[in-house]
């Protein structure tokens, strides 16, 4: 059992013991700041910990991703101002329940599911990732690059609402990603000419730009307006405050359910939680016998989505271990600090980095322990808290940080351009209905992707055959375009798409 | 209290900072060293030379007293980073560690205007990595003479992997394959890491790896053949044969990595550095550590290095034809130029199409499709118009784009207070608060990240006030 000899790994390091607590209460609180959201924070924060240990940095942002994506269900209930799309699925009766003066009983449950769904998550990640990576260990090239294009596809066209424009930024992701100097011949490329752009374009900043200085930029937005969320306070009714077992009992096969939802979706790459949450949201509810409740604070409809939200968390890491494919924001950024500490991502992680891995996932267990003992006790006090700062205040503080995150990875200037730069995209990019997490993704695959491509054609005799020649290689390409032909059948009949779109698309 | 007592107070401290900051600047040449040394390294944080560098660096920081982080700007093998460290300050607060080998090899093919003998100081050499001839475990060779026989009987059909033309372990092994006569196609990968995945997958015939690979990863993962050197001597891998041992004719181009500084770096400077490097690399700790890391420790002084680089150079000259032409010798569909062209002309397309579908619904008067990604659904009301932009995400951009620039000029604090009225003004603070916020939020984020978190702060260009601060 490795998983032992990760919490031995992990007890035997005070200073990452106590980082996992202090990430489950940051991340709890992050999450719980409409508005800001985990994997901006995480993006933040990244530069902090490079001065830190790999299982430090690891297990602290790894628990902030965790225990962020629970706390993102306070705003919901209190405030009824969802961070994210996943807590929008909380709020739905999340809020009603509140209003009828029982938030106490609603973050309880909520505390409760999130936890349960974790644990289910974290439960696939540690049996199943060494799997995963049993079955990949043998990919070459031409299976990489046809995992890429199919991640490409799937998260280009899943992510947003709008095929076109998930496909068109993440293709704006990997062409930002080709600028610099060539990695396997040194010729530069995309420079215009400027010697700085030679070294590339750095994650760290184009990440905090695209989340965090996007983010600023549209909450000055809001204050400008004055949209000020007004926050009554709503007496408590008798009972309100408490969970019976009673209850949790009835919301238990709820939350088995949706926590299994929340893991297939977690698998697939670029589905994210918020997919989880309502798909889990829109099951339960069609097979509630009180699904006329639901929606007015029903205390399953908090459940639900609470469990199908974090029980992705899990599951999104093992592409990310076993392949170096991340299938999401938080698990794409994990993937540069794994980077950064130097330790190798793909097939041969368990044999380099075993100690490390499971550390990390018993941090995960631990942090999850952390804040749902938090959340469960603490939820209302946080939620309060939270209220309390200002966003005229909050707000520059946290665009005065962002410099440093910036600035610190390679002591550059030019890394502070391009974050404001990074910024100003990212903002037009979320006004306009472009996902930012679609390009961040397609960034950090896209020299993979090429490498790989070019790698293949030399390993082949016969040119790009040797793609066909590989069944595996074929599979991928055949689940991307599957995925991809199935969105835009689904996106025409919702709404018209020139006929064009469609072809160009498969041919790709 | 009157309503200007913090105006005035930012005032005074302002003033007294600029006083103390000039001041300061005329006092001359203070001890060597007294603030954090940053360590360039122009590979991936986790590759030989990146671990043999921070086992440096954590050494030097016991020895000179100061902080010595490492930063890790991989690029152009290494060039980048050499750019950087060449280009920098000569005061010895910025060096670069790297590989001797590759720097020269990388200039001789015109990969960079950067010449060691122009442009550097050596300061000491402390590492040694040698490649080796290394075969994924199925494979049906045994001996370096195995590949050699198949190769002649299947020109053109083997592969071997390398870790891209320009690195010293590359350019070892085309001088292996090309003075051997063989026709084997190199492929490229991303660093000895991505040679290794590729030796572990199965995917090539040989490749170059480090000579220590079997001792880190054991022999069901590679099996190494024969070092690419000429005797046994110093050999991390005592029971490997080398290429000289067998009689095969190859180059050897030997990989040493140390430390080098710009050109100009004083004499007092340079003293300092060499003593600390040598006796780093001569400490227990550091040999541990390069034994943990199978790479071989040397000790070399600026004297001995400089007479092994000038024997590198010659030896890199006879290898330059060889390399010259197999660079040459890509196509269009694996050059570097295809991935931004494909990607570029996919991007072309897709956003016609959505030009011509925006268009479109605008003529039959559909309303744009509903925002629902993960985080973007409050935006969606807060309206699209050009002013919104004016007066929130371009100010903020801008703000941002000249604290980059004042921050080479004031450094950390003063840029960091200017900037911070700035921003707490943006968002509707009143007068009063952004300068306490402002003032306030400088220094601590001054203390926290300058000071706690020892993150590198340059001194300004125009005022330089970080003698007064620390």
């Amino acid at each position: 059992m490795e998983i032992i000899s990760g919490f031995v790994t992990l007890f035997g390091d005070p200073l990452a013991v106590a980082l996992v607590f202090v990430a489950a209460l940051t991340g709890v609180i992050v999450g719980a700041t409409p508005g800001l959201t985990t994997a901006a924070a995480i993006a933040m924060l990244v530069p902090l910990t490079f001065f830190l240990e790999p299982l430090q940095a690891l297990a602290f942002l790894y628990v902030i991703g965790k225990s962020g994506r629970y706390g993102g269900s306070i705003a919901a209930i209190l405030f009824n101002t969802p961070g994210t799309a996943a807590a929008a699925a909380t709020s739905q009766d999340g809020y009603p329940m509140r209003r009828a003066g029982k938030a106490g009983k609603a973050l309880k449950i909520s505390a409760a599911s999130s936890v349960c769904g974790d644990f289910a998550g974290d439960v696939l990640l540690i049996f199943g990732a060494a799997l995963v990576v049993a079955l990949t260990s043998g990919f070459g090239p031409p299976e990489f690059f046809a995992l890429y294009v199919a991640a490409f596809v799937i998260i280009g066209s899943v992510i947003g609402s709008s095929v076109l424009k998930g496909l068109i930024s993440a293709a704006a992701g990997a062409l930002v990603a080709m600028i610099g100097v060539d990695t396997m011949e040194g010729a530069p490329r995309l420079d215009f000419g400027i010697a700085a752009f030679h070294a590339g374009i750095a994650l760290v900043p184009v990440l905090i730009g695209m989340f965090v200085l996007s983010e600023i930029a549209l909450q000055l937005e809001a204050a400008a307006k004055k949209v000020k969320s007004d926050n009554p306070e709503i007496g408590v009714a008798p009972g309100g405050d408490e969970l019976t077992f009673k209850e949790f009992l009835r919301c238990l096969p709820v939350i088995v359910r949706s926590s299994g939802i929340g893991v297939f979706v977690g698998l697939m790459p670029g589905l994210g939680s918020s997919v989880a949450a309502f798909a889990a949201y829109g099951a339960e509810k069609r097979r509630a016998k009180n699904s006329d409740e639901w929606g007015s604070g029903a205390i399953e409809g908090v459940a639900a989505p609470e469990a199908a939200n974090n029980a992705v968390n899990g599951p999104t890491m093992i592409p990310m271990l076993a392949l170096g494919v991340p299938g999401g924001t938080i698990a794409a950024i994990l993937m540069g600090v794994f980077l950064i500490h130097g330790i190798t991502i793909g097939p041969n992680i368990f044999e380099t980095s075993s100690a490390l891995v499971y550390g990390l996932f018993a941090s995960g267990l631990v942090g999850m322990a952390v804040y749902g003992l938090i959340g469960y006790y603490g939820g209302p006090l946080i939620g309060k808290l939270v209220a309390l700062a200002p966003i005229r205040l909050i707000y520059p503080y946290i665009f005065l940080t962002c410099f440093v995150s910036a600035f610190s990875t390679r002591a550059s200037v030019f890394d502070v351009y391009v974050m404001a730069a990074a910024g100003f995209l990212g903002y037009l990019m979320r006004k306009h209905g472009y996902s930012t997490a679609a390009f961040i993704i397609a960034f950090v695959l896209a020299r993979g992707a090429e490498e790989a491509f070019r790698q293949s054609l030399l390993l082949s005799d016969a040119g790009s055959a040797i793609f066909l020649n590989r069944p595996v290689a074929l599979a991928f390409f055949a689940v991307g375009a599957v995925i991809l032909g199935g969105r835009i059948v689904r996106s025409r009949r919702t709404r018209p798409v020139p006929a064009e779109s469609a072809r160009t698309q498969l041919e790709n | 209290m009157s309503k200007y007592a913090p105006l005035s107070l930012v005032i005074l401290a302002f003033v007294a900072l600029v006083i103390a900051g000039l001041s300061q600047q005329a006092a001359e040449p203070e001890a060597y060293p007294d603030k954090p040394i940053k360590m360039f390294v122009g590979f991936a944080a986790g590759g030989s030379t990146d671990l043999a560098g921070r086992a440096l660096a954590s050494e030097l920081q016991n020895i000179l007293g100061q902080p010595v982080p490492v930063f890790n700007q991989p690029g152009a093998g290494s060039m980048i980073a050499a750019r950087k460290v060449a280009g920098s300050r000569a005061d010895g607060y910025t060096i670069w560690f790297g590989s001797l080998g590759t720097l020269m090899l990388k200039s001789g093919l015109n990969h960079t205007s950067l010449d060691f003998f122009e442009d550097f100081r050596l300061i000491g050499l402390t590492g040694k990595v040698v490649p080796a001839i290394g075969v994924p475990t199925p494979s049906p060779y045994y001996a370096v003479q195995d590949i050699i026989e198949a190769a002649r009987a299947r020109p053109g059909e083997l592969r071997w992997a390398h870790n891209g033309m320009g690195a010293a372990f590359a350019a070892m092994g085309a001088s292996f394959v090309s003075e051997n006569d063989l026709d084997i196609v190199g492929v490229p990968f991303q660093g000895a890491k991505g040679v290794r995945l590729a030796i572990f997958a199965d995917q090539v015939d040989f490749g170059v790896v480090s000579e220590g690979e079997r001792l880190m990863f054991g022999e069901k993962k590679v099996r190494v053949l024969a070092s690419l050197r000429n005797s046994r001597e110093g050999a991390v891998d005592a029971d490997l044969p080398t290429i000289g041992e067998l009689g095969l004719p190859f180059v050897e181009i030997d990989s040493p990595v140390g430390v080098l500084v710009p050109k100009d770096t004083p004499e007092h400077v340079v003293a300092r550095l060499e003593e600390a490097v040598a006796q780093a690399a001569a400490s227990e700790a550091f040999r541990s550590t390069m034994a943990r890391l199978h790479i071989a420790a040397i000790n070399l002084d600026s004297e001995q290095g400089v007479a092994l680089a000038t024997r590198l150079r010659s030896k890199v000259q006879t290898l330059l034809p060889v390399l010259k032409s197999r660079s040459g010798a890509e196509s269009v569909a694996t050059g570097p130029l295809i991935a931004p062209l494909a990607v570029g002309g996919l991007l072309a397309i897709l956003a016609v199409i959505e030009a011509f579908a925006f268009l479109r619904a605008r003529q039959r008067g559909v309303a744009p499709a509903a925002l629902s990604d993960e985080v973007d659904q409050a935006s969606a009301t807060r309206g699209t118009d050009l002013q919104l932009m004016f007066r929130s995400a371009g100010p903020l951009m801008l703000i941002m784009g000249v604290y980059g620039l004042i921050h080479g000029w004031f450094g950390y604090l003063i840029a960091t207070a200017l900037c911070g009225y700035a921003v707490f003004a943006l968002f509707g603070n009143r007068m009063n608060t952004a300068l306490v916020h402002g003032s306030a939020g400088a220094a601590v984020l001054y203390a926290i990240f300058i000071g706690i978190l020892n993150i590198y702060d340059p001194p300004g260009t125009v005022l330089d006030v970080s003698h007064v601060l620390r």
